[in-house]
């Protein structure tokens, strides 16, 4: 059986050589296995090198100098360290950090919790719970100019149906508050729009996650007579621990650099209530055209979270290890 | 521990019948096999008396307690699965300490760890103690799952296959291993395999399963020399029982109803018919000769094949269209070649009517 099995597999492959142009036959027959692996690959790797690595270390170049883009003419001088020295002495720098560091906090806490939570629910197989995790998906799916503009109206104070409802649960005038306009309320309103969008996106991940788990061991747990409580503390969660960290750094990484959604929703303002890293950055780039400033500062960022993630990754992978 | 009684147990999975009216019962201290085919019931067995499935009709008692509906948790069973089920993002020890850590034990720490250091001992996994349970081979991490069964004091060890993912050798051992602890802790241990040779060598009673129905129980010998059914004779002996249709041959004298007649290999005896032609006194193939049955076979045979088997060989014959298997010595092939004619006799035949009952 195993014989004539390969023996039709054989006769297939000859087909198919038969049948393959003789001109590709013949060129490819020039080449090595390496050399054709690289002409493959090639392609990938020039684009790559045009534009990321090459404007990388041509950004690392600028860094050093007072080169600004919208003055073609004028003389280039190398400032040395001055840039980055600047930078981090600049107090508004430190608030737009600090800006930044209160949105990705908050957004991967809320993502982490209530992702798990729909996750660990979904994960219950009950009825119809297909249908609901595509409803769940919903939001991740829309583009995020949709998203801005959309709860743009929802935070409207006169007829904004976010309003509405705090006004329907708490008797609050709908129009006392402006989650957008107030110094206090605005990163809070980017940090639930955030959340409503992304949630489902930890979800999917910490669902990959609970999946994973045989069931076979929760039937050993249970004969082991381990409670409720105790499966999910010495299995559920160890067990899914490393896909919550995946979603942890995926989303950590992608709100460390948010922009569109901020711009959309307020700006950067009240104020600079709401300025994360990239929209000071974005500001010192292209509206004051300070790029070897704003490029000293996008290397210091650069540096930040590729520092930040390696060290998260290896945390990572000890836990996948355990 | 405690005995354990099923009473007239049905389970379906939606249009399959895995179990039909089942009733068993396991005295206390007592090494029951469950011996089957791929689908007879088995595994539902051990996970309706473990709680993990619930039955559609009948009882499950534990210790003299109705169970029937009663979670897992509450059944103080332990269960040996197929596929190990060791808590992989933990070490062995924190593996063999879990089902210790259970609010149900009031131990401590130090209590716990010496029951844990004991049992790794026992089952010789007790150099591996602080290894991830990942970081084991197969035949390791099985003794981890049966350590953890053997940690706590059940009502009742259950093992689904729990060797059947070894290698022979470590299966041998294992066999022998799993058999003293039964004995030194005196455990009531139901055991599903489809190795026969498990079921005859630890097994005090083997429960023959086929098709969710429970066909026979006894001890090893009972089922061995008085099966109830053709199904039960094929289940047990190696090579396969011979069945010969009576019919068929001229010279079988049977019983009346009897349709079909089966030959354990050890009662098939072969004889050269060309020695038994020049001197008259027949010369054995393999053992001793003893007389023959008046009513079973004594016919001439064609040698098909040997196999040799070091200790001993198979000598494949044909009576017409018939194919049958014995054993024979060693050395046998230097007596009788492949093609050549024998003489065949039948001891202590069973005979089975037309439903393949035993006659």
């Amino acid at each position: 059986m195993a014989q004539a099995k390969s023996s039709i597999l054989e006769r297939s492959a000859d087909k198919a050589a038969a049948l393959t142009p003789a001109r590709m036959s013949r060129s490819i027959k020039g080449l090595s296995d390496r050399a054709v692996a690289w002409w493959f690959i090639a392609p990938t790797i020039i684009l790559l090198l045009a534009i990321n690595i090459f404007p990388l270390i041509w950004a690392v170049k600028l860094s050093f100098t007072n080169y600004k883009a919208n003055r073609l003419n004028a003389v280039v001088k190398d400032v040395g360290l001055r840039n980055y020295e600047r930078i981090l002495t600049d107090p508004d720098i430190w608030l737009a950090m600090q800006a930044t560091a209160h949105f990705v906090f908050w957004t991967i806490f809320l993502q982490t919790l209530i992702g798990f939570a729909l996750a660990y629910l979904i994960d219950r197989k009950f009825r119809g719970h297909a249908f609901w995790t595509t409803i769940i998906l919903i939001p991740m799916m829309l583009s995020p100019a949709v998203v801005g503009n959309f709860w743009r109206f929802l935070y409207q104070p006169q007829i904004g149906l976010f309003n509405y409802i705090v006004t329907f649960f708490t008797g609050a005038e709908p129009s006392s508050f402006q989650m957008l306009g107030s110094v206090d309320l605005a990163p809070w309103a980017i940090v639930i729009v955030d959340t409503w969008m992304w949630t489902p996106y930890v979800m999917l991940i910490c669902l990959a996650g609970l999946r994973s788990i045989p069931d076979y061991i929760y039937e050993a747990a249970e004969v082991d007579r381990a409670s409720n409580w105790r499966r999910f503390w010495s299995i559920t969660l160890p067990m899914a621990l490393p896909f919550i960290m995946l979603a942890v750094l995926f989303r950590g990484i992608e709100n460390f650099k948010m922009f569109d959604m901020v711009t959309l929703l307020t700006g950067g303002g009240p104020g600079s209530t709401t300025e994360v890293a990239s929209i000071t950055l974005k500001r010192e780039a292209f509206e004051k055209w300070r790029t070897g400033y704003s490029s000293a500062f996008a290397i210091i960022l650069f540096v930040a979270v590729f520092g930040l993630a390696n060290i998260y990754v290896k945390a990572l992978n000890r836990v996948k290890q355990r | 521990m405690a005995d354990v009684s099923l009473r007239s147990v049905s389970k379906r999975f939606g249009k399959v019948s895995a179990i039909t009216e089942l009733s068993i019962d396991i005295a206390d201290g007592e090494f029951v096999v469950l011996l089957g085919p791929t689908g007879a019931g088995k595994s539902t067995t051990l996970r309706l008396i473990a709680g993990l499935e619930k039955p559609d009709q009948g009882t499950v008692f534990i210790g003299g307690q109705d169970m029937t509906t009663s979670a897992p948790s509450q059944r103080d069973v332990s269960f040996v699965f197929q596929q190990y089920s060791l808590y992989p993002h933990l070490s062995v020890r924190d593996n063999l300490a879990f089902p210790l850590k259970s609010p149900a034990h009031d131990l401590n720490a130090v209590q716990i760890n010496a029951r844990v250091e004991y049992v790794a001992q026992l089952v010789q996994i007790d150099h591996k103690l602080d290894n991830r349970s990942t970081a084991l081979s197969g035949g390791e991490m099985q003794r981890v799952a049966i350590g953890r069964a053997l940690v706590r004091d059940p009502a009742i060890f259950l093992m689904d296959e729990p060797l059947s993912s070894l290698d022979a050798k470590l299966r041998g051992d294992l066999r022998v291993e799993l058999k003293r602890i039964q004995t030194e802790l005196g455990a009531t241990l139901l055991y599903v395999t489809h190795d026969q040779i498990e079921a005859m060598t630890m097994a005090d009673r083997i429960g023959i399963l086929n098709d969710g129905q429970l066909v026979q129980l006894g001890t090893p010998r009972e089922i061995y020399e008085n099966p109830l059914n053709i199904h039960v004779a094929a289940r047990l002996g190696q090579p396969t029982i011979n069945l010969l249709p009576v019919q068929a041959i001229a010279g079988i004298k049977a019983p009346d109803l009897a349709s079909i007649m089966g030959i354990r290999t050890e009662h098939l005896d072969v004889m050269d018919t060309q020695t038994t032609g020049t001197s008259g006194a027949p010369d054995a193939i393999g053992r001793d000769l003893p007389q023959s049955d008046a009513s079973a076979l004594d016919t001439v045979a064609k040698l098909d094949r040997v196999e040799f088997l070091g200790d001993q060989n198979r000598l494949h014959l044909s009576i017409g269209e018939h194919r049958l298997v014995t054993l024979g010595d060693g050395d046998i092939e230097y007596r009788v070649q492949p093609g050549s004619t024998l003489h065949v006799r039948a001891r202590n035949a069973l005979y089975f009517d037309e439903a393949g009952n035993r006659v």
